[in-house]
């Protein structure tokens, strides 16, 4: 169903735009809403990802889903915006370089932390890490 | 020499402090010499003394206002204008002279008693007397609110570090207590802070004018808020006073707490609370404490009748004081809420001689609990025969607790009584009796203790050859004994200089009392009361017959 | 948009810029003349500090401005709290002195990471945009995990540490989320701009929009500052983490979270909205959260250090309360309050975690109340100033915590949240109860088992001999302190109205 209406809405895209910008600007001039409905969904899975699974990476893994759903809104916004003519908008592309950026010295510090502690523990299960409490 | 005539306040309050750093430095210089700590202590306590008796020759007791004023500013900055000012009026007079001799004999009372860390204990002894006289003469309710907390402090290491074997639990119930009840305070000073920079535009702390502003109308209190802030600061003082069901921290600190922090417990700190009771209570908030009358003279009824029959149970010296010392504030709190002047006097009356009578009955318990190092009374017996001397002493002092003619203790609750007979309150010869009753209990449990203790065949053959007071216990008696004495012989020289400030809270009151009691009326005799006074010819005798007349109105 | 329509001006962040290029230096130094010697390290760090210190300081009193396309603010808010942060790290360098010989752990990588965190700091006070809040934060927490991990070879440290990234990550992921939100309700992330768009009526979807973005931006705020019910990860990583670190991160990296959160909290729904504004609507919502969540971690948090035994994290639960007072301060608007708690916080907690980090010895053994017994008369040198800082954290008139508690009680009274105030000071008597308990267990219990003293090195001795005096030079003659704060609210006021 869904690549039913992608091929739908490709078939709008005049044939000397079907590039990847070309897609996504027609998506967006439907409107942003499904764009935030998608960055939520990201969010939603991100969060829920890191509240239930119990191997340490896979909750980085999560965390980043939730920086990425953010850029997404970012990009999103900005080039609804722009395409409705305000061309000075751009806040939102500069911000995205320096999320990602953010990220991945976040990233490398994660797994330098995660990398000492299963020297210490040869674990990397986040309910067997369990020496402070209380 | 100046400095000190100009700043006499200043210079007592700080004295000890000075005399505590002083102890500080000796230690930083190596002093190990424990006699040595104490005589710098007892000194710097003794001159403190000498230092607060010009106040009672420079006092002015014609003056309505406060005397020995010194204002600074001192935190001016957000429309936080807090100063420092210091002041005192016929109700702080005495109990500066009080706290001072009291610490001076409690001093001399650890100085057998306390063996270990005795630079610690003078020093918050020291620091101790600093934060009550800064109660009693701050002006300023932060200053005020700063003396009054950071007196808990040295009273919380004297329990807790020399205090008997519950000193812990004495200790952490003591400071919870009394701070649960005092932030309450904070929060009604800072309100009234605020509603009075509303009202006047003018940011201040300063009691004198805010009550002043209060008292003219310049500054009007909605009557809900008057109630919630008359019980905010109402509550700190119930607790310190100790009102009935406030009470518990009390038999529990007095009896953990060595001899000194007893006396200093018991002979000032108490006194913490009835002062606050007159000086915030009573002049800023009457309407609300002419309608809470009823119920705070139940409480202190009950406190009375219920402190003199638990006493009379204890099989413990200590506590029998320590519950004594409920049943008498009760008394205290009763002439406070009677709304009359003879009420008033013997309130703030019997609050010196509470202070002099218990305060000295703690020494005399910890003059035998250093021979004997037991406070049963059941362990007791005919020491009228071995210790001959000291048996006269704590006799007087006991009588003095009592409450017999021509001792100090007569003269406040007579008043009291004679006060709350005369006055507006409902149900006020109930209220009378039921008081009387106390006076009743509290000389049948004090003889009877004092029997058993004196009197009789020495039971325990221990008790025989106990030495009678030396020189250093009869000079830390002397001091109480002989101005209970003296209190009682000439209550008037005392009570002369409060005339001014119970005229002037008593025509507070009444001026309210009126409106709950439209029937009475009380203003002629307050305008022939006054001129009496200002004529300089103010006598108890007449005073009392002046209730007399107004009860027959 | 030309070069100068960026704003490029090195003066507005030179404290940042020379904190960087000291951590820079020192690792430089390091690759070029290695040296195990942590006195050169150390000298260089303060140096440094002092120096961006004095930057800042110079800079007071500068008209309010805008650098880097509005981003960057210099204005005596700025000023004031980069000069806490800084402190706050000079402080720290002189908690870690002995830590640093005690674990034989190279000192050049361990100060340049505290540097990195200052310029953090530095930056989140200076923010004026909430990218730059979100690259402040970042750059704050990513040199702070390490520094709680820097005990490598220990269990705890690399316990909390990792507890620490993967909330603290979680909660940066939230901010961003709410960030991007707020972007697209308003189409700016600039907070004077964003405080525009809000004073006018905002269209359905980009109110929907805002209100999302705001709760998100509360709770990553709220992790930030440890507000209850987002606290979880502080007493595990206060614990875990070394004790001068600890030290470190209870005022530090709090008191610049602080300054950004009020600046965000009084800039955008602080504001004076007009009465059609989506602004007013949201205001009153934002301000009763903030209100609860006040409530809820400062009764938490008293509540729960009462059933500690360890004092670290006790002081955990104990900075969480104090984080609720200081809401309180967010609450009534007065940014002059929550700058003077934090000055005193800073002073007191420090001198608290110092005397804890001098007794827990090397690899934190001595850490529980326990061992605190006996200690009073044994070492009156460490027992009193620690009974100082507990009296000063109980909040006693006369002490730094009495001033800082009674500001912040008064305009929270003033700006009529009375209940607020009630419930703080009902919470003042129950922290009485677990400060004074560790009095208790120092002057009135006899010693369990026998600990030889301690010796007390000379940083410590300083550190000490600063904060004591801090302590009580605050509280008795706040006067000066209050003057600085004064001539500052001029500045500021139309940041508040």
């Amino acid at each position: 169903m869904v690549t039913e209406a992608m091929w739908t809405v490709l078939q709008q895209v005049p044939n000397q735009a079907r590039t990847w910008q070309g897609f996504i600007d027609a998506l967006l001039k439907k409107g942003i809403n499904d764009f935030i409905l998608l960055s939520f969904l990201l969010f939603a899975i991100g969060v829920a990802g890191v509240l239930t699974r119990r191997n340490i990476l896979i909750i980085f893994m999560s965390i980043e889903l939730i920086l990425n759903a953010a850029n997404l809104n970012f990009i999103a916004f900005t080039r609804y915006w722009q395409m409705s003519g305000r061309l000075s908008e751009h806040m939102g592309h500069v911000f995205t370089i320096f999320i990602i950026v953010v990220a991945a010295a976040e990233a490398v510090i994660g797994l330098g932390i995660v990398i000492a502690l299963y020297r210490n523990r040869q674990t990397v299960a986040i309910d067997e890490i369990d020496l402070l409490k209380w | 020499m100046e400095f000190v005539i100009h700043h006499l306040l200043t210079v007592i309050v700080f004295t000890p402090t000075v005399g505590a750093v002083i102890l500080l430095l000796h230690r930083l210089f190596g002093g190990k010499s424990e006699a040595l700590m104490r005589w710098i202590a007892l000194w710097v306590a003794v001159i403190t003394f000498i230092l607060s008796l010009p106040l009672i020759a420079g006092f002015d007791r014609l003056h309505p206002g406060m005397q020995f004023v010194e204002r600074v500013p001192w935190i001016r900055s957000f429309g936080l204008n807090v100063d420092y000012y210091l002041g005192i009026d016929g109700l702080s007079l005495w109990l500066i002279i009080l706290t001072t001799v009291l610490t001076v004999v409690s001093i001399l009372s650890g100085w057998r008693a306390i063996e270990h860390h005795v630079r610690e204990f003078l020093i918050f002894m020291l620091l101790l007397e600093t934060g009550v006289l800064g109660v009693f003469v701050s002006l300023d309710m932060f200053l005020f609110y700063l003396f009054w907390e950071i007196m808990l402090v040295p009273m919380y290491f004297l329990i807790g570090v020399w205090g008997a074997e519950r000193r812990i639990y004495a200790a952490i119930k003591f400071i919870i207590y009394t701070m649960a009840g005092s932030v309450l305070m904070l929060v009604a000073i800072i309100s009234l802070y605020y509603l009075h920079e509303q009202a006047t535009g003018q940011p201040t702390f300063d009691l004198v004018r805010i009550t002043e502003n209060l008292k003219t109308g310049v500054l009007q209190l909605d009557p809900r808020v008057e109630f919630w802030l008359f019980l905010g600061f109402a509550l700190a003082f119930f607790v310190k006073v100790p009102l009935f069901p406030l009470h518990t921290w009390l038999p529990d600190a007095h009896v953990e707490a060595p001899t000194a922090g007893s006396v200093m417990l018991a002979g000032v700190l108490l006194k913490m609370g009835t002062y606050g009771l007159l000086r915030f209570n009573l002049p800023m908030f009457p309407h609300a404490a002419a309608e809470l009358t009823m119920p705070i003279c139940v409480l202190a009824i009950i406190g009375i009748i219920y402190g003199a029959l638990v006493a009379m149970v204890q099989p413990d010296l200590k506590k029998l004081v320590a519950y004594s010392s409920v049943s008498h504030m009760g008394f205290v709190v009763l002439g406070t809420f009677a709304h009359t002047e003879q009420a008033l006097h013997g309130a703030i009356f019997q609050m010196l001689s509470h202070g002099l009578a218990t305060g000295g009955l703690f020494l005399a318990v910890g003059v035998i609990y250093e021979r004997r190092h037991t406070r049963l009374i059941a362990e007791f017996g005919g020491l009228g025969q071995s210790m001959p001397v000291y048996t006269g002493m704590v006799g007087i002092l006991a009588l003095a607790s009592i409450g017999l003619p021509l001792l100090s203790g007569f003269v406040g609750e007579f008043l009291v009584l004679v006060g709350t007979f005369t006055s507006p309150i409902e149900h006020a010869h109930a209220f009378t009796v039921l008081a009387a009753t106390g006076m009743i209990l509290s000389a049948a449990y004090i003889l009877w203790m004092f029997q058993r203790v004196f009197f009789g065949e020495i039971k325990h053959p221990e008790n025989a050859a106990l030495p009678d007071v030396n020189g250093r216990e009869k000079a830390m008696l002397l001091p109480a004994v002989a101005l209970v004495i003296v209190l009682g012989v000439v209550p008037n020289w005392f009570m002369r200089k409060m005339d001014m400030t119970v005229l002037a809270l008593e025509r507070r009151m009444a001026g309210v009392a009126e409106l709950h009691q439209p029937r009475r009326d009380f203003s002629n005799q307050r305008v022939s009361a006054s001129t009496t006074i200002v004529n300089g010819q103010s006598e108890t005798e007449e005073v009392t017959a002046d209730g007399n007349r107004r009860l027959g109105n | 948009m030309g070069i100068e329509g960026l704003g490029i001006n090195y003066s507005a962040i030179l404290p940042e810029i020379i904190l960087a290029l000291t951590g820079v230096a020192l690792m430089l130094m390091e690759a070029f003349w290695p040296s195990r010697s942590k006195r050169r390290a150390g000298l260089v760090t303060l140096a440094g500090l002092g120096i961006a210190l004095m930057a800042t300081l110079q800079l007071w009193g500068a008209p309010r401005q805008t650098a880097y396309a509005g981003m960057v603010i210099i204005d005596d808010f700025r000023l004031l709290f980069t000069a806490i942060v800084i402190i706050a790290s000079v402080l720290a360098v002189f908690l870690s002195w002995n830590f640093l010989e005690e674990e034989r752990i190279q000192p050049t990588a361990y100060f340049a990471l505290l540097l990195f965190c200052a310029v953090g700091m530095a930056l989140l006070t200076s923010s004026h945009d909430l990218i730059m809040v979100f690259l402040g934060i970042e750059t704050v927490t990513i040199s702070t995990y390490v520094l709680a991990g820097y005990r490598r070879n220990d269990l705890r440290s690399t316990e909390a540490a990792l507890k620490y990234f993967i909330l603290g990550a979680f909660s940066s992921a939230f901010l961003l989320y709410g960030i991007a939100l707020v972007y697209g309700a308003t189409h700016t992330t600039n907070l004077s701009a964003i405080q525009a768009a809000l004073n006018q009526p905002l269209g359905e979807a980009e109110r929907a929009l805002m209100m999302v973005g705001a709760a998100m931006l509360l709770i990553g705020f709220g992790f930030k500052v440890t507000a209850v019910p987002f606290h979880v990860w502080t007493p595990d990583v206060y614990e875990g983490a070394p004790t001068p670190v600890t030290a470190f991160l209870s005022v530090g990296p709090k008191a610049a979270g602080f300054a950004a959160f009020l600046r965000v909290s009084s800039l955008i729904f602080g504001a004076d909205f007009d009465l059609a504004s989506a602004g007013r609507a949201l205001q009153s919502d934002w301000i009763s959260a903030l209100a609860v969540m006040a409530i809820l971690t400062m009764t938490f948090g008293n509540l729960i250090a009462i059933a500690q035994t360890n004092i670290k994290r006790m002081l955990a639960y104990s900075s969480i309360a104090h984080a609720g007072y200081v809401l309180m301060g967010i609450v009534a608007r007065d940014w002059q309050a929550v700058a003077f708690y934090m000055i005193a916080y800073t002073v007191m907690n420090i001198g608290a975690f110092a005397v804890v980090a001098l007794i827990a010895r090397r690899g934190d053994e001595h850490v529980l109340i326990e061992d605190y017994s006996g200690l009073g008369f044994r070492q009156p040198t460490l027992s009193f100033p620690l009974t100082v800082f507990l009296i000063s954290l109980t909040g006693i008139p006369g002490t730094a915590g009495f001033v800082g508690k009674f500001w912040l009680f008064k305009s929270a009274w003033e700006a009529g949240f009375s209940m607020l105030v009630i419930i703080a000071v009902i919470n003042t008597v129950i922290s009485a109860y677990y400060y004074l308990y560790v009095v208790i267990v120092m002057f009135f219990r006899e010693a369990k088992r026998e600990i030889e003293p301690v010796p007390l090195p000379g940083a410590f001795g300083f550190t000490l001999a600063v904060t004591v005096l801090g302590t009580f030079y605050l509280g008795l003659l706040p006067t000066r302190v209050f003057y600085y704060l004064n001539q500052a609210q001029t500045a500021i006021a139309h940041l508040i109205h």
